[in-house]
């Protein structure tokens, strides 16, 4: 098992958890720490004894410490040990304690995969369609109502929105929630809350609320859009694509996708994993999104600026982003990407995307020869002829300093106004990957 | 789209007649025959137009910045560059100059992504140590964040600005700009700073008239006499307590007459039988008239006697030289000789106070050993307070007190010392700079494992309170010796103080290993 410290580290429910398990970091405060094929365990021995120990096939965990938080200190503390002082777990098969807890594990998982298999009823086609029609008849009723209510606001005016309240957005997005739209739900909450927030928000609110009128059409008008355009339209209202339709329309790709970026978003409920893999032979880069509740793990285990070996579904559409892992191996490739070195290539590819997809967020972007810029206190990303893109950095010194204003190579999202730079090599200090 | 945005914003869709759009006009005849209402029909306009702006984006052309000096210096290794992380923390902040200085020293030069971490300390405390560990990347960098300015500003100041806007400061700054621009034009020229200060000096502020004054105290010569015997009038008593102490300091000035007259009639010289001197201090029970206007206090502070204080006042203030050539007796023969008197304390108090304010700049280090003597003597003394006034004239004689002379003088005071867990030892080992010498380090470590095995008194573990300041200056040679297994009395073991002492030693010895180990990575990286 390979542990990097940052893997470690994005484990931790909080910062918090991080610096007390770094006071935890001493060997004395450790006994019978073993590593096996299956586990990885150890007892933490400062008063009370805490028995820790991992499931290494899916970075389970377990603690039998009082603590509310998961995975808690001792757990961080441990996998810490093991990936800096590896020689202190010493092989040998697992204690009683350990086997115990693993082979419980394995039975739940062959229960949940049996429970999984029963559920498979056969299809009822008929009850299906009939699902499906009641929901278009909810949707449509509920896009009818937005088109009133849009037609309202323009009606009477974008400047009167800046006295609107929140819960005039709000009720609307509710009603939507009800029409089944939850994606329409989404975007009226993100318009009104970008009321009044900036100099230019009258522009941007009314070019979002043009997009959103054009989206309405285009569900109304679902029989005249090509197949790929119609299932982006679709999922951008809130329809989602069923494990059946990604298996007849998703496209499936084998390659070593190499992890390039990754962010985790955190909702009151639900923590959203975002993580961008490029494909090094097919150069297809693949979002790979994750959801946990809570303070729980995310199912798969993607290691940041690592590679690795499998099959990859895309999602269907015009600019098919949104991937799912079918099937993974152990991959050991460095990886040699190559990225666009002209950022007009670029913008060329965003406008194509654009012309399939006007609804389209960002595109995801790797660039080479790059430099980093500043003008008039703005970030800029620019390429060997001068020409530029507003960037958007949380560390931009801290890239200035390591490529001392050298050509780099970097993956990041264009949306448009600013790029957002996600991961960085570096020519110099041995072209390390860094991520930011 | 401007025009799009204007009608959106009040309503009046139907007035647009926007036509910059050329290519999507027919995109836009299209819509306008749709079976929509004219809102929606516009909406859907601006969707395009929208779709369109963003499609239609255009690079911006900006110019290259010059790219970073190489360094030809020899390379930190990513296990120093670690522990340098590590020694950022809060934790260990206080290893940092060491660290820093070392590498400055042996010319290694930091990895690139340490210069924008240790810009970002903003330590103003250790800026040239930064400024010189970042090198030319590091200036280079700096160029890019006015925050770090101060990477490439000079420290010289150019006297010829410094009297324009520095005399524009002194007028419109607040107080601590003011003090400082007069601070440092005194340096300059005191001419120039005594005019200034004269200039506004009845329009200041008791509280800052005190402070302005104190700044004479530099460059103070018989041109300033006049005006700090005008000051001796000043209604404040602080001020003129100033005033008082400077023109002390002037031996030709009337105050230091009158101080010396006054201080010749309190102190007398006997020669007893066998020709054994001893002087007397006697006080008189009041006050002469002018007292009060030579800027002395009258009222003592709690817990000390009228007459007591008065001697220490008026004494503060005599030349040392005064007394040598007065009684043709040498330092110690002085202490010695008013060693027996009622008010020996109080002279003894005096004449410290005297040899800080001005002694110490004539180089009297007879005077300087002899003081020290007498007050690490009154560390012994069983009264708490007069062992607090002791530590306290001891830090001050101890900052006269060159670096390597003042840390011998330490170790021999633990050395000597009855039972040094007695001693204030964290404060006595702040008075020391890093790092230590071998034999202090060695005398300290010895000392303190002795105390903790053979001891298990309160004081004893109140001494291990000093192994943090130990553990971040202790000399790279006795590392070894720190991190040798550590003994503690068995009677601690059944004490709830056990866990804290334990834990005290780790931290300890964490500490030293984190220096221990910076040191070797640094012989790994030295040029060869």
């Amino acid at each position: 098992m390979q542990l990097t410290l940052e893997q470690i580290r994005e484990l931790a429910p909080d910062e918090k958890s991080v610096v007390a398990a770094e006071q935890l970091l001493l060997p004395r405060l450790w006994e019978n720490a073993g590593v096996s094929q299956h586990g990885l365990w150890a007892i933490c021995a400062g008063g009370r004894n805490f028995q820790v120990k991992v499931d290494i096939a899916n970075f389970g965990y377990h603690c039998t410490c009082p603590s509310r938080k998961f995975p808690c200190k001792h757990v961080l503390a441990m996998l810490t040990m093991f990936a800096n002082m590896p020689d202190l777990f010493q092989t040998i098969s697992e204690p009683i304690w350990v086997r115990t807890w693993i082979e419980k594990r394995r039975q739940r998982e062959f229960n949940a995969a049996q429970r999984a298999k029963k559920k498979e009823k056969p299809l009822d086609a008929e009850a299906q369609a009939k699902r499906i029609a009641e929901r278009e008849k909810k949707v449509a009723s509920g896009i009818e109502q937005l088109s009133l209510w849009l037609d309202d606001i323009l009606r009477q005016g974008i400047a009167t929105l800046e006295t609107k309240p929140f819960s005039f957005w709000d009720d609307q997005a509710r009603r939507l929630i009800d029409a089944q739209a939850k994606g329409l739900s989404g975007r009226i909450r993100n318009i009104g809350e970008s009321v009044a927030t900036s100099q230019d928000w009258p522009t941007r609110v009314t070019q979002e609320l043009g997009k959103l009128r054009l989206l309405l059409h285009a569900y109304l008008n679902q029989d005249q859009l090509s197949e790929s355009l119609r299932w982006d339209v679709r999922q951008l209202i809130g329809w989602t694509v069923s494990q059946a339709e990604l298996e007849t329309h998703g496209d499936k790709v084998t390659d070593d996708w190499f992890i390039c970026s990754q962010r985790v978003e955190e909702d009151e409920r639900l923590r959203t994993q975002r993580s961008w893999a490029i494909g090094l032979n097919s150069n297809r880069k693949a979002l790979l999104l994750q959801f946990a509740p809570g303070h729980q793990g995310f199912p798969e285990q993607y290691d940041l600026g690592k590679t690795l070996r499998g099959e990859l579904l895309f999602y269907p559409g015009t600019v098919p982003q949104r991937a799912k892992l079918v099937q993974r191996e152990k991959s050991e490739t460095i990886p040699q990407t190559r990225g666009e070195n002209r950022i007009e290539r670029l913008l060329e590819r965003f406008a194509q995307s654009l012309g399939k997809n006007p609804w389209l967020n960002s595109i995801p972007c790797l660039l080479s020869q790059v430099t980093l810029t500043r003008q008039n206190s703005i970030w800029y990303i620019i390429d060997e002829t001068g020409s530029g893109l507003p960037c958007q950095l949380n560390s931009p010194y801290e890239i200035l300093s390591l490529t001392g204003g050298q050509p780099f190579q970097l993956f990041g999202e264009w949306n448009g106004h600013r790029l957002q730079v996600d991961s960085y090599w570096s020519s110099c200090e041995g072209g390390q990957f860094r991520h930011l | 789209m401007k025009q799009f945005i204007k009608a959106a914003l009040v309503g009046a869709i139907q007035d647009v007649n926007d036509t910059s759009w050329e290519f999507l006009q027919p995109q836009f005849a299209r819509i306008d025959e749709l079976p929509l209402t004219p809102e929606s029909q516009f909406l859907l306009k601006i969707g395009n137009l929208a779709t369109c702006q963003r499609a239609g984006t255009l690079p911006a052309k900006v110019a290259a910045i010059p790219t970073a000096p190489v360094s030809g210096e020899a390379r930190i290794s990513d296990a120093l560059e670690k522990i340098i992380c590590f020694a950022m923390q809060k934790e260990y902040q206080d290893l940092l100059p060491e660290f820093l200085s070392t590498l400055v020293k042996e010319k290694i030069t930091i990895s690139t992504t340490l210069i924008p971490q240790l810009l970002q300390l903003n330590s103003s405390a250790e800026r040239d140590l930064i400024r010189q560990t970042v090198g030319e990347q590091g200036k280079w960098l700096s160029q890019f964040n006015p925050d770090w300015a101060w990477v490439t500003e000079s420290n010289e100041v150019d006297e010829t600005l410094l009297t324009t806007e520095a005399q524009q400061d002194w007028e419109t700054g607040t107080f601590a700009e003011r003090l400082s621009v007069l601070q440092q034009i005194r340096q300059s020229d005191p001419q120039l700073a005594l005019q200034l200060l004269q200039d506004t000096f009845q329009k200041e502020k008791a509280e800052y008239r005190r402070e302005f004054l104190k700044t004479l105290s530099v460059g103070l010569s018989g041109k300033d006499q006049s005006f700090l015997e005008s000051v001796l009038s000043d209604r404040s008593k602080l001020v003129r307590q100033v005033a008082g102490q400077l023109l002390s300091r002037l031996p030709d000035s009337s105050v230091a007459e009158r101080n010396w007259a006054l201080a010749r009639q309190w102190v007398r010289i006997d020669t007893g039988k066998g020709g054994k001197t001893a002087l007397h201090c006697s006080p008189p029970s009041s006050l002469p008239d002018d007292w009060e206007k030579l800027g002395f206090g009258v009222k003592p502070p709690v817990g000390q006697g009228q007459k007591s204080f008065w001697t220490e006042e008026l004494l503060a203030r005599i030349s040392l030289n005064n007394w040598e050539a007065e009684f043709e007796l040498s330092p110690v023969e002085l202490i010695n000789g008013i060693l027996n008197d009622k008010y020996a304390h109080a002279v003894i108090t005096g004449w410290t106070g005297s040899f800080i304010y001005n002694g110490h700049e004539e180089n009297r280090t007879d005077w300087q050993l002899s003081l020290w003597k007498y007050w690490t003597a009154m560390l012994q003394h069983s009264q708490k307070s007069v062992v607090e006034q002791a530590t306290e004239q001891l830090k001050l004689i101890c900052e006269t007190i060159e670096l390597e002379k003042r840390e011998r003088l330490i170790q021999q005071l633990l050395m000597t010392h009855h039972d040094p867990s007695q001693l204030p030892i964290q404060e006595i080992l702040s008075w020391l700079t890093r790092q230590w010498s071998k034999s202090m380090s060695v005398e300290y470590l010895n000392l303190t494992r002795q105390l903790i095995v053979r001891r298990s008194d309160r004081a004893a573990v109140d001494w291990l309170n000093s192994l943090m300041q130990a553990a971040q200056s202790l000399s790279p040679e006795s590392f070894a010796a720190a991190l040798t297994p550590w003994k503690i009395n068995e009677q601690y073991a059944s004490t709830w103080q056990v866990a804290n002492i334990e834990r005290q030693i780790a931290d300890f010895q964490q500490c030293i290993q984190l220096r221990f180990r910076f040191y070797e990575e640094v012989d790994l990286c030295k040029v060869p």
